[in-house]
Formats: structure tokens, C-alpha cells, sequence
């Protein structure tokens, strides 16, 4: 099967047929999707400014991560569902959108740099202890991540207002 | 002719409504802004609420919650106002966009009260931070819900 063949067969799906054919199913997989978005970043944000060095020090960075992480991974998941449906119904137009690849490619730098930095970033900075500016390691991971995310968001506002003009 | 009317003749509005680009990169802020107030807002009434954070003082979340709630309003606010313009007077008259503006204006009067009260005192009884902290959050996914509306349903 080609990804072309794929794409079309996504496209037929139950999930995809839903959301391009019944009058809320489009609106409701989007506010989910900004929902998801929300709920992700906004928080991870936390862990993010955090690692930067400027809200939450006196809190050790482990007790924060593990504290939001319940919330943003609820976030995440609600996030990915919705897009993984929203792609289904679009399958075709998305691929060939350039802003939907820059935001593919966005979201697996900031996958890598969740695994590699935050791990690395979060050891060293728990043996340096909570207080005082946290190491630039740290740092960088926390600089990264709210760079890599608001890409993310602005690729995706640009996918949506070109996808959709060419059908 | 109305206020509205007058508002999309502006020269603004007009460079604002004829440019997809313009449109798009607007809209992109507007929603960076939406995800700072919806972090910072969430984070503060989660804390309250016990849910997250038990262990860190209420002024130690709360002092820069209301700062980046503060910068998502700005720049949600002023984005959205521009792109406003471009379409005043039948997105004023949708009912959902007029939702979202009264349950806006209550979330940020919600926000100033909280923050005021816990720059008087940050002690509050379980119960009164718990209450609090729904409340906060009931009010601030409406509306979340509300603008996710808008955008789709108009």
C-alpha cells in the first residue's frame, strides 16, 4: 500500500467521514484539538519556566514536572487524539500542506527534546539543588521547549487557513 | 452608519480583512495568547483547587500565574480587537461571540478579585481555596469552550 492509497483509505474511515460530513463533527474535533492545546502547553509551559529559572524555584523541579505531568499528559493525549482525526478527514490535503510538515518536524524536536534535555536537564539540576539560577542546560531545555510549542500552535494556524482554499 | 460599520471602514481593518497572511498570522497570536492565559489560569485554580503543587506556597504559583495571564490577555486582546475590526458588525451580532465577551469580562474581573485578595492576605481555609479554585476553573473553561465555539460555529 503507497501512502497516497493509505491516505485515502484513512479518508474512508468512520472517524474521518464524520468529521468532514456532519455539521458539528469538524467543530467539535477543532475545539478539542485547542482544548488539548490549552491544556498541553499551557501547563508544560510551567515545567518549561521552571527549568528557565523564572516561576516556581523554590519548588525542586522534579516535585513540579511530576506534579504537572498527570495534567499535561492528559493534555497531550487529548491533543494527539483529536489531530490523529482531524488527519484521517484530511489525510491528503495535510500531507501535501508545507506547514503540516514544518509542524510534524516541530513535533519531533520537541519530543527529543523532552526525552534527551529534560532527563539530562532535570538530573543536573536536581543535584545542583532548587535554589539559586538553574543550570544552562536546563535552561536551554526550558528555552527550547516554549520556542519549539509555539511553533507548533503557529504552524498550525497556517495549515489551517491554506489547506482548505485549494478544496 | 454604527460604531461596528465605522470600524471595518477603517483603513486597519480593511489591509486586515483583504490579507489571508495578515489574517493568519493574527489569529496564530491570538492563540499563543489564549495558551498563556489558559496555563497560567489553570495552574493557579488547579493549585487552589489541591489538585497540583500542594507543597509550594500559594503566592509562589499565584504571583506569576497572574503574570502570564496577564501577557496572554495582552496579547490576545489586542489581536483579537484588530481582527475584530475586519468583520465588526456581524461578528457582533453572533450570539456565541457575545457569550464570549461576557463570560470574558467576568473571568478577567474573577482573576483581579483573586489576585487582590491573596496580595491582602494568601492564607485561605481548604474549603475557601477549594471552592475558589473550581469556581476559577468553571468559569475560565467556559471560556475556553465559548472561543473554540466562536471560531467553528460563526
Amino acid at each position: 500500500m503507497t501512502l497516497v492509497e493509505l491516505f485515502g483509505w484513512l479518508e474512508t474511515t468512520a472517524v474521518a467521514v464524520s468529521i468532514r460530513e456532519s455539521s458539528y463533527g469538524f467543530a467539535i474535533a477543532v475545539g478539542v484539538h485547542i482544548l488539548g492545546i490549552a491544556a498541553s502547553v499551557g501547563i508544560l509551559l510551567w515545567v518549561d519556566l521552571r527549568l528557565l529559572g523564572v516561576a516556581l524555584i523554590r519548588t525542586p523541579l522534579d516535585e513540579v514536572y511530576r506534579g504537572l505531568a498527570p495534567w499535561f499528559a492528559a493534555g497531550f493525549a487529548t491533543m494527539l487524539l483529536s489531530g490523529a482525526a482531524l488527519f484521517a478527514a484530511f489525510a491528503t490535503a495535510a500531507y501535501g500542506n508545507q506547514f503540516f510538515r514544518i509542524k510534524l518536524l516541530l513535533l519531533l524536536l520537541a519530543g527529543a527534546n523532552a526525552l534527551v534535555f529534560h532527563r539530562v536537564a532535570a538530573r543536573s539540576a536536581d543535584t545542583s539543588g532548587s535554589l539559586g539560577p538553574p543550570p544552562a542546560a536546563a535552561r536551554l531545555a526550558g528555552a527550547l521547549s516554549l520556542l519549539i510549542w509555539a511553533g507548533v500552535i503557529v504552524m498550525g494556524r497556517a495549515m489551517a487557513y491554506t489547506m482548505f482554499s485549494l478544496g | 452608519m454604527t460604531a461596528f460599520d465605522w470600524l471595518e471602514s477603517t483603513g486597519m481593518a480593511r489591509t486586515v480583512s483583504g490579507s489571508l497572511l495578515l489574517t493568519a498570522a493574527l489569529s496564530a497570536v491570538h492563540l499563543l495568547g489564549f495558551t498563556l492565559v489558559s496555563g497560567g489560569a489553570s495552574v493557579v485554580h488547579l493549585r487552589l483547587a489541591g489538585a497540583m503543587l500542594r507543597r509550594t506556597e500559594l503566592l509562589d504559583v499565584a504571583r506569576p500565574a497572574g503574570r502570564v495571564v496577564a501577557l496572554g490577555l495582552a496579547l490576545s486582546v489586542m489581536t483579537g480587537v484588530v481582527l475584530f475590526a475586519g468583520r465588526a458588525s456581524s461578528i457582533a451580532a453572533n450570539e456565541i461571540f457575545q457569550t464570549k465577551m461576557l463570560l470574558l469580562v467576568i473571568a478577567v474581573a474573577w482573576q483581579l478579585a483573586l489576585h487582590r485578595r491573596l496580595a491582602r492576605t494568601a492564607t485561605l481555609s481548604p474549603r475557601a481555596a477549594r471552592a475558589l479554585g473550581f469556581v476559577g476553573l468553571a468559569l475560565w473553561l467556559g471560556l475556553a469552550v465559548a472561543a473554540c465555539a466562536f471560531i467553528l460555529l460563526e
